[in-house]
């Protein structure tokens, strides 16, 4: 099967993804743009949103011709092309409708803050940092133990459909590797979940203060369970070769499991933002470089609500958001790594 | 969701942001919403929260806390002090009586009653320990 095919995919659901990203907003922000409540329903933005779309799905059409001709011609070059073209080309028509929309934007009103707001924790206390590094231990102790039972030749890769594509010599690094980088994700999603609770504004808008401190207890879950989740499915994949390669489709069962719960988590931070009368985020609309990049270095917060798409972003003004964002690519490098020791 | 320890900052506004952070918890302290005992959110916290440089909120700290209202020490979070009003000199009288009077001018010129003015004005008064 020639590579490209797979990618189609991807590229057919991502124009559905931007036809919808607009609308995972809160109530009074509209294409990145503070705008007066009730403006959203209005026939002006319904008409930057309808020309959005447009834009999103001509794009689409143009990607998949191009994946499609890559799959019966083999061009290697035109998947990448392809998939530029598509979210490069929905970014550039997002800041595009945030221009038609800037006129029509409001001054935030004053900020608010408690000053006797209860400490937050991360959901599940101490047990959802250690739970993911206990079974990302007990799965190393497991095959540590059982050394000489591991195949001399493991599997490292699978394709599509979950068949090992690429093979390995039984080696520290080829078995514990999916354990290694658990442990590294899990580290840097509780980094990331610390630096919500401790750097990120807790609501600015005292209208909405009620609709953040769910959004952000929401966001907050969906990252212990998605680190829960992801040791689980490490810990699978080390142990596929102790297990003859087979554990019975465990492995796909918990990527349908993670897939099914980030649904259903994407589902309720959408309607903790539409449905209740979120307002703004407090945040100046000057500081958002085309509607999604945030950049205010006189705001302390390193992370703020995302204006596109759901959750947290930096704030790209904060030096130590940069410091971050360096780690992140660092400990990204670390597959590649691995292989040269 | 009620909170009665919330604070509000206007960026435009013509008071600056650490004047207005001091006035708004000074009322707070005075009216009794921050009892004695009762921490403070840390600077970084409160900073983080309203989206103001950290050194504007240690410095309304430091105003407070030379005020006597509040105790602040390095790597922990201010506390409430219980406090004893000091005797109002005259200089302080002044200041008072030339802030009320454009406060009570600026309420007149936009219809409040002298009535109304005089009923707030007493009820506030009585209604904060000091």
């Amino acid at each position: 099967m020639n590579p490209a095919w797979p990618a189609i995919f991807p590229l057919a659901l991502l124009p559905l993804i931007f036809h919808w990203m607009p609308l995972w907003r809160r109530n009074d922000i509209w294409f990145g743009v503070t705008v007066a409540p009730g403006y959203t329903d209005g026939p002006e933005a319904r008409a930057v949103l309808h020309r959005f779309r447009i834009a999103v799905w001509l794009l689409a059409l143009a990607a998949v011709i191009l994946a499609a001709l890559a799959a019966s011609t083999y061009l290697p070059w035109a998947l990448p092309v392809a998939m530029t073209l598509e979210i490069g080309g929905a970014l550039a028509a997002f800041a595009y409708a945030r221009r038609q929309t800037l006129p029509r934007a409001v001054r935030p009103g004053p900020r608010s803050a408690s000053l006797t707001a209860a400490p937050e924790g991360l959901p599940g206390g101490i047990a959802a940092a250690l739970v993911p590094y206990v079974i990302l231990g007990a799965a190393a102790l497991y095959l540590a133990i059982n050394w000489d039972l591991i195949p001399r030749r493991i599997p490292v890769h699978w394709d599509f459909i979950g068949a090992p594509d690429r093979w390995a010599e039984r080696s520290w690094q080829s078995v514990f590797a999916p354990l290694l980088l658990g442990a590294i994700h899990t580290g840097l999603m509780l980094l990331i979940a610390l630096g919500i609770l401790r750097a990120s504004p807790r609501g600015r808008v005292a209208a909405n203060a009620a609709a953040t401190a769910q959004f952000r207890r929401a966001i907050l879950q969906f990252l212990v369970a998605a680190v829960w989740g992801m040791s689980l499915l490490l810990a699978a994949f080390a142990l596929i070769p102790r297990s003859q390669n087979s554990l019975g489709g465990l492995p796909q069962i918990l990527i349908l499991g993670l897939l099914a719960l980030a649904v259903a988590f994407i589902w309720r931070i959408i309607r903790i933002n539409r449905t209740v009368a979120s307002g703004g985020d407090g945040t100046p609309d000057e500081c958002w470089k085309l509607g999604f990049f945030y950049f205010n270095p006189a705001d302390p917060a390193i992370f703020v609500e995302k204006r596109l798409g759901i959750g947290y972003t930096c704030n790209f003004g904060n030096r130590t958001a940069w410091l971050a964002l360096v780690l992140i690519l660092l400990v990204g490098l670390v597959p590649v790594l691995l292989r040269y020791l | 969701m009620s909170d009665d320890t919330q604070i509000r900052i206007d960026l435009d506004a013509s008071t600056p942001v650490n004047r207005q952070i001091v006035d708004q918890i000074r009322t707070l302290l005075v009216e009794g919403a921050l009892p004695p005992g009762a921490d403070l959110p840390s600077v970084r916290r409160l900073a983080t929260d309203l989206g103001v440089h950290f050194a504007t909120v240690a410095d309304a700290y430091r105003t407070l806390a030379e005020e006597g209202w509040l105790e602040i020490s390095h790597g922990r979070s201010a506390r409430v002090l219980p406090r004893r009003a000091p005797a109002a000199d005259r200089e302080a009288d002044d200041l008072f009586r030339r802030r009320l009077r454009q406060l009570v001018a600026e309420a007149r010129s936009q219809g409040v009653s002298a009535k109304k003015i005089a009923g707030e004005l007493d009820s506030l008064a009585k209604g904060m320990i000091p």
